[in-house]
């Protein structure tokens, strides 16, 4: 038998964008923040969190969605360790990602069996499942960080980070530096990393739409 | 369908506006092993002290119908000698987040489906 392909599917952001802002529409009845993505994953989408012992360790992965939706499965140790539940909730907002935006291409996916399936996995080339991981990762960000909080939260803070870090005698900060000064202050209300504000901050262009 | 504990409590757990980590830390109890009790593959526990302790944190009123209710089910609890483990194939992942953003190893693919498996066992 030939062996399968998986074909990339080359989302643009503004597909991605409106793809999590129906989500959020259909499944988010509350504008409160940080978005509780596991009781949305739990109660409204009827999915179940299942935490593995070591999967991290033993098969360097953090989390995935079952073929059949039903289940994401995530970390033990991550899950349960406060240090890292940041991580475990974009994890679940990217697994969500996939089902939302990768449902047709996932469905589409038959094994045989296991062995089938290691196949399968062992074949697809690195850059087409980056494009897969991209587009979920891009869908959690939105979902966890809405755009008009994240306005919000960059014009309340930027001012200070600027006088803070701005003496008389040195060059002005660059985008980049404003970016991770801001992140760290502003990932509380979101709980998420500074990493993901700041992409966020970049992605939507924010000084494009604020000024400095 | 008649209710099982395994039903009750994760329902009572959601309403309650609980996710599984919060109600584990909360319970102490183990979050693979109540996700296990959760979905019917492992026995509730028994004795009434923890029983309540789950009531407690599940906001359900002494000697209310909910806590009868949770009560009886756990006494009446056993897993199915006939419960069917669901198709592994199906819990297989088709796409899934790595850290080190490359595709595993053989190895850690066959380890997965070990652990999957695991995941769905359950102890009479």
């Amino acid at each position: 038998m030939a062996p399968r392909k998986v074909i990339s599917v080359k989302l643009t952001q503004d597909k991605i964008r409106e793809e999590a802002e129906q989500f959020r529409k259909e499944h988010i009845f509350t504008p409160d923040l940080p978005v509780d993505i596991e009781h949305i994953a739990e109660a409204t989408m009827g999915i179940r969190i299942i935490p593995i012992e070591s999967l991290q360790k033993h098969c360097d992965m953090e989390g995935f969605i079952s073929k059949n939706f039903t289940s994401i499965y995530v970390d033990e140790f991550l899950y349960t360790d406060d240090r890292y539940y940041k991580r475990v909730r974009f994890t679940i907002a990217h697994e969500i990602g996939h089902f939302v935006l990768h449902r047709s291409t996932i469905d589409n996916q038959y094994f045989r069996d296991e062995e089938d399936w290691i196949t399968f996995r062992m074949g697809i080339n690195d850059e087409t499942l980056g494009w897969f991981e991209t587009q979920a990762s891009e869908f959690a960000g939105r979902l966890l960080v809405p755009i008009d909080p994240l306005i919000e939260e960059f014009r309340s803070k930027r001012g200070f980070v600027l006088k803070k870090h701005s003496p008389w005698d040195s060059k002005p900060l660059n985008d980049d530096d404003l970016f991770s000064l801001i992140a760290p202050l502003m990932c509380k209300r979101f709980d998420v990393s500074a990493e993901v504000i700041e992409r966020r901050l970049r992605k939507e262009n924010i000084i494009a739409i604020l000024g400095r | 369908m008649k209710t099982s504990f395994a039903s009750f409590v994760r329902e009572k757990r959601i309403a309650a506006g609980l996710t599984l980590r919060e109600f584990c830390r909360l319970t102490g109890f183990d979050a693979s092993n109540w996700s296990k009790i959760e979905r019917g593959l492992h026995a509730p526990p028994q004795s009434k002290k923890v029983l309540e302790e789950i009531t407690q944190v599940l906001k359900i009123e002494t000697e209310s119908q909910d806590y009868k209710e949770l009560m009886d089910l756990a006494a009446l609890a056993s897993v199915p000698e006939d419960l069917v483990e669901p198709e592994i194939l199906d819990q297989l992942p088709v796409f899934f987040r790595t850290v080190r953003g490359e595709n595993p190893t053989e190895d850690e693919l066959k380890t997965l489906i070990t652990k999957i498996r695991s995941a769905w066992h359950h102890e009479r």
